[in-house]
């Protein structure tokens, strides 16, 4: 995939819930696309639709929350439109998706080499054991993983947070899907072990041109990591573009209340954090 | 388009919650309504007169069919047994007894069983931990080898069946009060209370309590439930109630031989005792609902 | 890490034998309530002189410390006493119908767990349709019936009605279908409902939304990563049940003339054979806690924390 080839494209996504035989809208005509290498933020407060539209991409939406109308497009081919729903295809193959609590993100009764080659048995056809597991230690190395084999065997119980939150990574990542979506991911981490999760998101970005949607409520964390960034309030991006124009010149009063509600925001505040 | 809301989150929760908590208390009224009818048919209508006398033998009138057979007649609309005593007569009176059993059977395990797990749970320390092993051997014990135990040595009567009853239901009461109690005793309220110089027994009486009163109704009437089916099971037997007393479950036993030749004397009390205690166990599964946050949430 | 184990499986032996020794305990005290159970297997009609005998025969007319020292001493060496109508060792007439009991349970359960389980999972997958409402609701009759009326409706219909299958007695497969089919109730709507609470509550887990979003096949999210967490609580009751059902499936037994453990427990109390009662209850509490072991040690084969 060459880079800035147009990669995820959302074409005015609206997407309601029916609650008690009312619709609610949850999200707006939204208009988003992440390129190859290209990693895109979205912020906003909690409610503000990002985790829905995170959500949209893998088809993870709740029983009673349909796209009404719109489009999510992935590599030029429809994947969710007017009648059709092909995020099944997709998941876990051309998206990887990366959630909140990675202590929890793991089942607790499979060791790590389980949930590697259980992914890379449905996605890679064909695949043998040799290399199943030449590839769950290569992509556990990428992780910056200095022991892979102790990782592989063990349970997720066994190993620190941080680590298994980069083995929720490495699930994201190790079929090579050409979008990695990661919802909060790092929100129940504490400030080392973010810094390095979001060091080794950026690592991955620019290595194998991959696009990352990265969703997150910390402003900080996504003008360190991202290359544009799009605000979303009540449902809907208020906001779009590259970060440092988002976050220093922002043209809307809404993203101006998200940077004065940031403890100590200055300008240029991202260049000390990092 | 005017319906369209993108503020969301709140107003959908509430609005969600309000409208399950109606249908809950509407559902838990018409569950409650059937059994309250039961009962009262079967106390008044063998005062009415309308009924047969169920224990009136007439040897020329045995296993007669019911109404809707061939052969059948109004005189007995369910037919008679093999003594000729009325079916349907003897399904009202052998109800007030059943139902009796069933509402006693669950005090008599709800009551010791309250008391235990609410000490426990609320004394903690040596209490808790000689109740826990307790209850952990009663629920070790099934219930028909402790009904097999008691009876073997005692004989069997109502009282007997009683203690059975008890023995039987107390330890699974226990452990719910118990676990409950054990929560309350945390909470803010509670821990304000104390530190506001309340005494223990004052605590427990008048804010643990009253609080455990909803799961207690909803375990008692599970229980209800639950004994109706050990009488009928005992009576069977031929352990529990016995002629010339009449229950459900001693209608069974007196059906249970004739079953190839007259099959309506044994399946009419048992669909007696399945619709009663489904209703039952669908009011207490309901109460429980409405008494359980942790469940309520679904 | 393995003298952890041994530390935590030692415990856990003490805790065990605690819970026998209060079960047998109270089985000993039950049968002595009245002080004297000789009145009631001899009748009214009984002399002194017999209530004497029968009561030296018991060892009744020891104090109670020494009777109960006895009977302790009886379960530890293994031995029940013999049988007052049958002259024999109690503990060979349980073993003796034990293998009959032994192959109904296994069939109820069986039953019980392949319809069961797959009805629970079915719930909660779907849980608030239709389904599910249908599937709680067949579960809670199930758990409504007497097992035993159950049983006699079935021989009405299949035995007496169609002729298809054998109404009692044991012997061929044929014999098993219908005691193994009434058996299993009870505990399938147990299971069910259980398999739906547990269920559901491990479909809201973020493992579960993770396997989905890693594009797994339906069927391995809901089986490997749901109900192999929900499976806990469900194993638990199935082996319980399959213990409370080893010495008491008195009625089913019954109702088909199956000759296990519960018609020889049906028989001991209807011929007032105290010390057969007695062994039976012991024998039911001693299994009873042994497979209560049995579950703790299969939860800590199947779920790693707990190691």
């Amino acid at each position: 995939m060459a880079r800035g080839e147009a990669l995820l494209e959302l074409r005015s996504l609206t997407i309601t819930a029916s609650v008690a035989d009312r619709q609610l809208l949850l999200l707006r005509d939204v208009e988003l696309e992440v390129r190859a290498g290209e990693v895109v933020g979205v912020v906003g407060e909690s409610g503000s639709g990002k985790t829905t539209l995170a959500r949209s991409v893998v088809g993870l939406l709740e029983r009673n929350v349909q796209v009404a109308t719109g489009r999510i497009e992935l590599v030029g081919e429809v994947l969710v439109g007017p009648g059709t729903d092909l995020t099944h295809t997709a998941r876990g193959r051309s998206v990887g998706m990366v959630f909140q609590d990675a202590s929890r993100s793991l089942n607790p009764l499979m060791r790590v080499r389980r949930h590697l080659s259980e992914v890379l048995e449905r996605h890679v056809d064909g695949i043998g054991r040799d290399e199943v597991r030449a590839r769950s230690t290569e992509v556990l190395r990428r992780m910056r993983i200095d022991d892979p084999d102790r990782v592989l065997d063990s349970y997720p119980h066994q190993l620190s947070g941080g680590l298994r939150q980069r083995v929720a990574i490495a699930l994201a990542v190790v079929t090579n899907p050409a979008l990695v979506i990661a919802d909060e991911c790092t929100t129940a981490l504490d400030v080392t072990t973010q810094a390095e999760v979001v060091a080794l998101f950026r690592e991955l970005v620019d290595e194998l041109h991959i696009g990352l949607l990265f969703v997150t409520h910390d402003l900080m964390l996504a003008s360190d990591l991202c290359d544009r960034i799009a605000v979303m309030s009540q449902g809907e991006v208020v906001e779009v573009g590259p970060t440092d124009q988002v976050l220093r010149h922002p043209t809307v009063d809404y993203t101006r209340r998200l940077l004065a509600a940031v403890p100590h925001w200055t300008e240029g505040a991202s260049a000390t954090h990092a | 388009m005017t319906q369209l809301d993108a503020k969301v989150p709140t107003i959908v929760a509430t609005e969600h919650v309000a409208r399950a908590r109606r249908r809950r208390r509407t559902s838990v009224f018409w569950l409650a309504l059937p059994l309250v009818a039961i009962a009262v048919l079967v106390v008044v209508l063998p005062m009415t007169g309308l009924l047969a006398d169920p224990r009136q033998t007439d040897l020329d009138n045995t296993l007669a069919p019911p109404v809707f057979l061939d052969g059948g007649s109004w005189d007995n609309p369910l037919g008679t047994d093999k003594l000729g005593q009325d079916v349907l007569a003897q399904l009202v009176v052998g109800g007030r007894l059943t139902l009796f059993i069933g509402l006693v059977g669950a005090l008599v395990a709800i009551g010791p069983g309250t008391l235990i797990g609410v000490l426990a749970g609320y004394c903690r320390g040596w209490v808790d931990l000689v109740v826990s092993r307790l209850i952990d051997a009663q629920l070790a014990l099934p219930f028909i080898l402790i009904a097999l135990a008691v009876i073997s040595s005692q004989g069997s009567s109502l009282p007997v069946l009683f203690l059975v009853l008890a023995l039987t239901g107390w330890a699974a009461c226990a452990r719910v009060t118990r676990s409950v109690a054990m929560t309350l005793r945390e909470r803010q309220f509670v821990l304000g209370l104390r530190a506001a110089g309340a005494s223990e027994p004052r605590i427990v009486l008048r804010h643990v309590v009253p609080n455990l009163v909803g799961t207690i109704v909803a375990l008692g009437t599970l229980q209800i439930g639950t004994a109706i089916l050990v009488e009928s099971a005992l009576s069977f037997l031929g352990l529990g109630v016995v002629p010339p007393d009449i229950s459900w479950g001693a209608m069974l036993a007196s059906g249970q031989d004739v079953l190839s030749r007259a099959w309506w004397v044994a399946t009419f009390p048992g669909l007696a005792i399945t619709v009663v205690v489904l209703l039952v166990n669908l009011l207490g599964d309901a109460l429980l609902t409405h008494h359980d946050p942790r469940k309520r949430r679904r | 890490m393995s003298r952890v184990l041994v530390r935590k499986g030692l415990r856990h032996l003490g805790a065990a034998l605690i819970t026998l020794w209060l079960a047998v305990t109270m089985a000993f005290a039950l049968g002595r309530l009245s002080g004297d159970p000789t009145s009631n297997i001899l009748g009214p009609m009984a002399t002194p002189e017999q209530r004497d005998a029968l009561q030296a025969q018991l060892g009744l007319d020891q104090s109670l410390v020494v009777q109960y020292l006895d009977y302790l001493k009886g379960i530890v060496t293994l031995d029940f006493g013999t049988s007052l109508q049958f002259y024999q060792p109690n503990l060979d007439m349980i073993l003796d119908r034990l293998p009959f009991t032994l192959q109904l349970v296994g069939a109820g359960m069986a039953i019980a767990v392949a319809i069961g389980v797959p009805l629970g999972v079915l719930a909660a997958t779907r849980e608030g349709t239709w389904w599910d409402r249908t599937a709680s609701a067949l579960a809670l009759l199930g758990q409504s019936v007497p097992v035993f009326w159950l049983g006699m409706m079935l021989i009405l219909l299949f035995a007496v009605r169609l002729g298809w299958l054998p109404a009692g007695q044991s012997g061929s497969w044929q014999h098993l279908v219908l005691p193994a089919v009434t058996m299993s109730l009870y505990p399938m709507a147990h299971v069910a409902r259980l398999t739906r609470a547990s269920m559901s509550e491990v479909l809201r887990e973020p493992y579960i939304d993770s396997a989905r979003a890693r594009g797994l096949r339906v069927r391995s999210v809901v089986w490997r990563h749901g109900f192999g967490n929900a499976s806990a609580p469900v194993l638990t009751i199935v082996v319980l049940q399959a213990g409370a059902l080893l010495s008491g499936a008195v009625a089913v037994e019954y109702v088909y003339s199956w000759p296990g453990l519960g018609q020889l427990a049906l028989q001991a109390i209807q011929f007032r054979d105290f010390p057969l009662v007695q062994a039976i209850v012991v024998f039911g509490a001693i299994t009873f806690v042994v497979l209560n072991q049995l579950v703790d040690m299969l939860h800590v084969a199947i779920d790693p924390r707990l190691r």
